[in-house]
């Protein structure tokens, strides 16, 4: 009968450490830690020696030097004398613009083209399938480069926007011009009196909040349901109206007009955003879809029967019933997948977009020699950005996560 | 009872269905046309789809195949979309990047041996034996891709066995756990030490007693490639009269066709300028437009029309013979060039037989100035020493002269300059001592080269690059992904910190970061004076990254498993390596075959990313085509080839997980 443990009172042999399992784990864990230790110090130590030889010790000063080139797209007030420090925040806000509005889009598009892929008609679930298909299987800098290369190739220049007989012209009564350079649309322009419109419009999407649920609580002790949907987008629409009209509109639309060779005034989309956005959602839209059908695909259909049984229409199936359920299985990848938008977007490099990795890993590594600081903060920026949406879904995992014994 | 009842004493045979109710009618009823909105979307989109697919084929199919410039696709009147000469042209660069052409076989073998390697892992219906071979196959490719000579693979497996016999010794007299760590060491120490010294002194004892003959084997080599460059020059000599022959008709026919063309873009302004757009639109897009004719008369209109069919008809025909021409002064002047680039590079080869000739000559001086240089460095050592040993503590420090402080006295800021320039003194002597150790081994490998002649990794490229870092790391990061797995889920704190601090580390940033740590970082963390390989470097890189999502995945399916696998298997009484291998993983990675092709096919898509850090990969090869004056311009076919290749490939690994999950079901 072989035995796990020594009976009491043995005496304590060196073999013991390791072929006695009481002990076997910490000596494991001891030589793990001692190899580990002993690993770090050797790289440190190869990295501390080779800089050394070529007169670079590790330096965080360059963040405070003037960066001393443009960025031509940013969110925030930049010129050519502000500091490194602020050339990677204004990549930080060009990338968080590219993955906000990519996800936005990507999780519009996904959802609508799971749903679509699992339809009754042969036709459009094969197209679902064939786009699915397309795009997950190509790589994702092949599609951001294409869609550039779209851009760039078949819109018109602005200066063919000119004369009387020009060759292109301006959409949607004349107040978005699509170029080759990029897209131009109204900008809105904050006059005096538009905080209150503003502050209206945020009141009333909580008032559509506390409007449901006090919808629900009637119909729980009352049993009446009032037509919420319709109810919550009149709150939505009508108070800023009312208070836009109110206020006198003070928010008005600056147009781009064409003036000389270029468009001047309204909001300049650049392609590089345009296309980078466009091919990011597509493809992140892609693996969302299936996502989605995975999820709306696990749940049993004995519970969509069951609805049918109780006397539910198909949309309400749908809407009470199974996407409640299947939201637990389409949730957690959904996230991965806008984790992986967010890091897909440093890919922005190959078109010149200058985001975090195009200013900070980009120009400034070049110009500064500063690699290995650069590299450091541009991998610690992407991970705080990451963990940061891993727990937004850590939070939601548990919170509605299946109690099991 | 009665005689109105009827019984039947045998049954009716079965008729067959209604028409409707059959065969494609009734998969069409249900499935296109079950109500009227599906029929009118069904309808709506067969018919989007054939427009554009009808738009597509007529881009696509073209008789390009023979073009060897843009500007000849384009002044072709028989070619009205893609121009499919670039992929001819460079099909060869897009699959093997730079590899030299005579070595392509090379590439092509170990892709297929690679198929044949691994087919016994993918179906199991094939002999089990050819599992061997699929062991045996990343050193065969590794020569196969790299060359070099033979005893590097050799001596590399023999390494293992090496280890292998000391695991049956030592495990004798110590036991398992201590023999399996001893042979593991001594296998790490034999690839370490033993390998490139081994392979060097083979080399050059079978290259000595052969010095004399490659010497003379070189210069019968140099005296061919003289007289062939002379026979090449006198060719190039008699290209040139026909090439003159045909450029004057060719200018002549040039005129003709901007005549033409100005007589057909008259007719047409004069048509177009009368033609207002009508149409339906809604907010200023256009749903569908017509042109409507403002001044001109019908007759009128008609006139001009059949005008300009004539006009046209007959700029075809002379843009047809100009065409022609251009091309045959095309092939012409394609055959001087290759003429001209065949001698110029037989002149860099011989260049380079002769310098490789000299070095073989000079081998025995060669090893006598690099004993010289070794003795020199041996003596400066305690030399420069002494020389840091007279400057005070504050000046050892610095860097350069300005670096030191202001209060220094002239005598110490002598001793430092001194210092300098005896520190550079080495260094040169460092480089110089390396350079000659180099010419030696490369004389050596010269004349005693028994394998296949060695490719560097700067002209990999193409197809042949993304297969070899998807291939390899999807290889490593597999069992790297299991070990990582388990260490995440293990019961020792350390263990499962590392593996935690490691997995969330990597999968919180993106490739391409760590692609540049490939690329610039990896370098500085090697000691002093080594440096990989940058493809090398690449494919850690790619392996640790792709690593970390497998040990997700893994763990995924390992948290699947429902704990009375565990349990179960302890009251067998296995250990824990044991119930890993026999219980507890078949079930893990079973179930996670979805995730773990997913992770594999992101793998190989994201070889892309290194055309970013400057490796020629087919996307990375796109700008240096586009540069060439033939193709510039081009863009959507090497894209759209591009892409189907690397469909290609994803989608037959998708199609093999489905393949895979449907025969592994063991459920409903």
């Amino acid at each position: 009968m072989a035995m796990a443990d020594q009976p009491a009172g043995k005496s304590f042999r060196l073999s013991m450490l390791i072929y006695d399992t009481r002990y076997r784990s910490i000596t494991i864990q001891v030589v793990m830690l001692a190899l580990f230790a002993l690993g770090v110090w050797w790289l440190l130590d190869n990295m501390y020696s080779n800089l050394a030889k070529i007169d670079k010790d590790p330096d965080f000063s360059f963040l405070s030097s003037p960066a001393g080139y443009d960025i031509s797209q940013r969110l925030i007030e930049y010129t050519s004398q502000s500091s490194n420090y602020r050339a990677w925040l204004v990549g930080l806000l060009n990338t968080l613009l590219v993955a906000f509005l990519g996800c936005i889009l990507a999780t519009i598009l996904g959802v609508l083209i799971g749903v679509l892929r699992l339809s009754k008609n042969w036709v459009v679930s094969r197209l679902m399938t064939v786009y699915i298909e397309t795009f997950r299987n190509v790589p994702v800098l092949l599609w951001i480069i294409f869609a550039m290369t779209i851009f760039i190739e078949t819109l018109p220049q602005p200066r063919e926007f000119r004369g009387a007989d020009a060759a292109a012209s301006m959409k949607l009564w004349d107040t978005v011009a699509f170029t080759n350079r990029g897209f131009y649309i109204p900008r809105p322009e904050w006059g005096a009196g538009s905080m209150v419109v503003v502050t209206v419009f945020l009141l009333s999407v909580v008032g559509i909040f506390v409007f449901g649920k006090w919808a629900r609580k009637r119909q729980d002790a009352t049993g009446v349901i009032l037509p919420t949907f319709w109810i919550k987008l009149g709150i939505l629409i009508l108070p800023a109206v009312l208070a836009f009209f109110a206020m006198g509109q003070p928010i008005t639309l600056n147009y781009p007009a064409l003036k000389g060779f270029n468009f001047a005034g309204g909001w300049y989309m650049r392609n590089s955003l345009i296309a980078l956005w466009l091919a990011l959602s597509l493809y992140t839209a892609a693996f969302i879809a299936e996502a989605v059908r995975a999820g709306i695909m696990a749940i049993d259909k004995g519970q969509s029967e069951a609805a049918g049984a109780l006397g539910l229409r198909p949309n309400r199936i749908m809407s009470l019933v199974v996407l409640p359920q299947a939201l637990r299985v389409i949730i957690p990848p959904l996230i991965s997948q806008y984790l992986n938008l967010t890091k897909n977007s440093s890919l922005a490099i190959a078109v010149g977009y200058m985001d975090v990795t195009g200013t900070l890993g980009g120009i400034t590594l070049n110009q500064t020699g500063r690699a290995l600081e650069s590299i450091l903060l541009l991998m610690i920026t992407y991970l705080l950005i990451s963990l940061s949406i891993s727990l937004v879904m850590n939070i939601y995992n548990n919170s509605v996560k299946l109690q099991e014994r | 009872m009665t005689q109105e009842s009827f019984v039947r004493t045998e049954m009716l045979s079965a008729q067959p269905a209604p028409p409707g109710e059959t065969g494609v009618v009734k998969w069409a009823r249900e499935n296109l046309f079950s109500n009227l909105l599906n029929s009118l979307v069904s309808l709506a989109f067969m018919a989007i789809i054939i427009y554009y697919t009808i738009a597509f084929l007529g881009w696509a199919l073209q008789p390009s195949w023979g073009s060897t410039s843009l500007t000849q696709c384009r002044e072709d009147p028989n070619i009205l979309g893609a121009c499919w000469g670039v992929i001819n042209d460079r099909i060869n660069q897009l699959m093997f990047g730079f590899y030299p052409r005579d070595q392509q076989w090379r590439p092509t073998l170990a892709f297929v041996l690679m198929l044949v390697a691994i087919a016994p892992v993918l179906f199991d219906r094939l002999p089990r034996k050819l599992m061997f071979f699929s062991a045996l196959f990343p050193f065969l490719a590794i020569w196969l891709l790299w060359g070099g000579t033979i005893w590097a693979p050799l001596l590399t497996l023999s390494g293992i066995a090496i280890g292998y016999l000391v695991l049956r010794a030592v495990s004798g007299i110590a036991g398992d756990m201590v023999a399996m760590i001893v042979a593991i060491l001594v296998t790490i120490l034999w690839w370490m030490f033993a390998v490139s010294p081994l392979d060097s002194l083979i080399t050059k004892t079978i290259a000595e007693p052969k010095i004399e003959s490659t010497i003379a084997q070189l210069e019968k080599d140099e005296a061919a490639l003289i007289a062939n460059v002379a026979e090449m020059e006198s060719r190039i000599a008699a290209l040139e009269a026909p090439i003159a022959a045909l450029r004057e008709p060719l200018q002549a026919l040039e005129t003709r066709v901007s005549e033409d063309t100005a007589v057909v873009e008259n007719l047409l302004e004069e048509l177009n300028a009368d033609i207002e757009k009508g149409g339906i639109s809604i907010w200023g897009f256009y749903l569908w437009s017509w042109d409507v004719h403002s001044t001109l008369s019908d007759s009128e209109v008609a006139r001009l029309e059949t005008e300009l069919a004539a006009a046209q008809a007959k700029l075809y025909e002379t843009r047809l013979l100009f065409s022609d021409t251009s091309k045959a002064l095309d092939v012409q002047v394609r055959s001087l060039q290759a003429a001209k680039t065949d001698v110029s590079d037989a002149s860099i080869l011989l260049k380079e037989s002769e310098r490789a000739r000299a070095d073989l000559g000079l081998l025995p001086s060669l090893l006598e100035s690099l004993q010289a240089l070794k003795a020199e460095k041996a003596a400066q050592g305690p030399m420069l020493d002494t020389l840091a040993a007279a400057l005070p503590e504050s000046a050892r420090r610095a860097i350069s002269a300005s670096d030191l402080p202001g209060d220094v006295s002239d005598a110490v800021r002598e001793a430092f300059n001194a210092r300098e320039d005896a520190l550079q003194e080495f260094s040169d002597l460092e480089s110089n001592i390396a350079s000659t150790e180099n010419r030696i081994a490369k004389a050596y490998l010269l004349a005693g080269l028994v394998g296949l002649e060695p490719v560097e990794s700067s002209k990999f490229g193409g197809l042949m690059l993304s297969i070899t870092i998807g291939v390899a790391g999807i290889a490593f990061s597999f069992p790297l992904g299991i070990i990582l797995a388990l260490g995440r889920q293990s019961d020792m704190f350390i263990i499962k910190t590392l593996s935690v601090i490691y997995i969330e580390f990597i999968r919180g940033v993106p490739l391409i970061t760590l692609l540049f740590v490939a690329s610039v970082l990896l370098n500085y963390f090697l000691p002093p004076g080594t440096s990989f390989d940058l493809i090398l470097r690449v494919v850690i890189m790619v392996t640790l990254f792709a690593a970390a999502y497998m040990a997700e995945v893994i763990r995924g399916g390992l948290a699947a498993l429902p704990s009375g696998q565990y349990e179960a298997a302890d009251a067998l009484g296995l250990d824990y390596w044991k119930s890993m291998r026999l219980i507890i993983m078949p079930q893990a990675l079973k179930i996670s075959i979805p995730g773990i092709v997913g992770t594999f096919i992101g793998l190989f898509k994201d070889t892309t990313l290194v055309s970013i850090i400057g490796l020629l990969d087919p996307v990375g090869l796109v700008t240096s085509i586009r540069g060439d004056a033939d193709w510039n311009g081009i863009v959507w076919e090497l894209y759209a080839v591009i892409a189907l290749m690397f469909w290609v490939f994803t989608f037959s690994m998708s199609r093999y997980s489905m393949y895979l999950e449907r025969k592994l079901k063991t459920t409903h």
